[in-house]
């Protein structure tokens, strides 16, 4: 009996001595596969662009140009599962909207690929839509633009303005203060799926 | 401190709700749920450590974090306390030091509003009475004291499923989060029950094989070791003669035969 005990002790002692690898060689290996993984993706994406300019084109689109869209993939969730993290629920209930009040503008007029509201100067501008902050930023002809992904899908850009306390990647509900006019023009863009609708069609 | 760092575990359901947090662009939210709860736990591991338990394992869950201990079932009330309790505790030390940096112009009102009322929730959720929240400990360490060890089961696991029901009327939106959350609760208790006798046996074993000083005595008229209570001495009144714990308790686990 005790010699069959010493037998199984020594067979566990032996397949433990297998198995058992130095940390630094364990951490070795991870290393390695880490970094053959990271170099077939940056491979792998040289030999697609490659072959043609159409490639070279799409690529540009959807890795440099196009946003994750956060709200989508957001919305798909909550529909099936609810929201994605607990007790949000109360959270939303009990923050209340910072700011709340309705565009005003004066006059209306197309601009570049959106429109230019005349406002007044220093004007207060609110949230159009619920959604994520995708963009905080200086834009080439609009000047200083907040890009909103809203949750139904439409990306708002707000141009010529003081972006107020927002950092990238804050969700923000309708109404919430984006930041103030710098002169008197607001200019606002429509993006849907990469193309732009114009205002008549975002209000409808 | 390599000791901590060895026994942590992440639950594979932390990176599939880290990878849900990116693709939804709820990234902050998720992180300021981790920084709590990594500052709850880091409270109870911190009274383990000082009370010199013994640290099974620290795993982080999905909204949650356990720390498994092995520490004795007659451990004193006044440890108990203070161990349910240091979770919560840091919490509030949390919350001093994020109201400090708010207030310092540190933290934007954004963060700030989304810290609070998610430390809030997570601080009252926790001291719900149910299985195996910190609350339901401090509980049991209160109703421990008045009772008897096995009386004091009953009557909290009666109140953690009155708390399961309440819990579950108040959360009418059944979302996947709050199923889970029930599920889990649900699972726990099924699982205490079924330990039992497990526990009970322990409880015995350790008066039989520790030496421990209770200062109140307690007599129990008849063989009934489910009498028992923590924190008390006990003397058996067995036909006028009174037997000592350690006599009744080394009966009980006699395996010789007896005639």
């Amino acid at each position: 009996m005790e010699e069959d005990i010493l037998k199984i002790r020594d067979e566990l002692k032996k397949q433990e001595a297998i198995s058992h690898k130095p940390k630094y060689i364990k951490y070795l290996h991870n290393l390695i596969s880490r970094g053959l993984l990271a170099l077939i993706l940056i491979l792998g994406s040289l030999i697609y662009i490659k072959p043609s300019s159409s490639h070279m084109l799409l690529y540009k689109q959807y890795v440099f140009t196009n946003n994750w869209s956060f709200t989508k993939v957001n919305k798909i969730y909550q529909k099936y599962f609810g929201k994605v993290l607990p007790f949000e629920k109360i959270v939303e209930e009990n923050t209340a909207q910072v700011f709340n009040e309705k565009l005003v503008f004066k006059d209306k007029k197309p601009f570049e690929k959106g429109v230019s509201l005349k406002v007044g100067s220093s004007y207060m501008v609110p949230s159009l839509s619920s959604g994520l902050v995708v963009f905080i930023g200086d834009k080439e002809t609009y000047g200083k633009t907040v890009i909103i992904q809203g949750m139904d899908g439409i990306d708002v850009w707000y141009a010529n303005i003081n972006v107020a306390d927002l950092k990238l990647y804050d969700y923000i509900v309708k109404g919430s203060l984006i930041g103030e006019t710098i002169n008197e023009e607001l200019y606002l863009v429509f993006q849907k799926n990469g193309s732009y609708l114009t205002y008549e069609e975002y209000t409808q | 401190m390599k000791n901590i760092l060895n026994s942590l575990k992440v639950n594979p359901l932390v990176y599939f709700l880290l990878f849900l947090a990116c693709t939804t662009g709820e990234i902050k939210r998720f992180l300021i749920i981790l920084l709590i709860i990594l500052t709850h736990e880091i409270g109870h591991i911190l009274v383990a450590k000082f009370y010199k338990y013994k640290i099974i394992k620290i795993e982080l869950m999905p909204f949650g974090g356990t720390t498994t201990l092995d520490k004795d079932i007659n451990s004193p009330l006044k440890e108990e306390i203070i161990l349910a309790s240091a979770g919560v505790f840091m919490q509030g030390l949390l919350f001093l030091i994020m109201n400090l940096f708010w207030h310092l112009g540190l933290i934007r009102d954004y963060i700030y509003e989304m810290f609070f009322l998610y430390n809030e929730t997570i601080f009252i959720f926790n001291l719900l009475p149910i299985i195996p929240l910190d609350g339901y400990i401090l509980l049991k360490s209160i109703i421990e004291y008045w009772t008897s060890f096995k009386l004091a089961f009953i009557i909290t696991n009666i109140i953690s499923i009155l708390g399961i029901i309440i819990f579950i009327t108040f959360n009418i939106l059944m979302d996947l989060n709050n199923i889970l959350i029930i599920t889990f609760l649900v699972y726990k208790l099924f699982i205490f029950i079924k330990r039992w006798r497990y526990v009970q046996n322990r409880f015995y074993l350790e008066r039989l094989i520790k030496e421990y000083n209770f200062k109140k005595i307690k007599i129990i008229e008849g063989l009934k070791p489910t009498k028992m209570a923590k924190e008390k001495r006990h003397f058996f009144l067995v036909n006028k003669k009174l037997n000592k714990e350690k006599e009744v308790l080394q009966d009980r686990f006699d395996t010789r035969v007896k005639f």
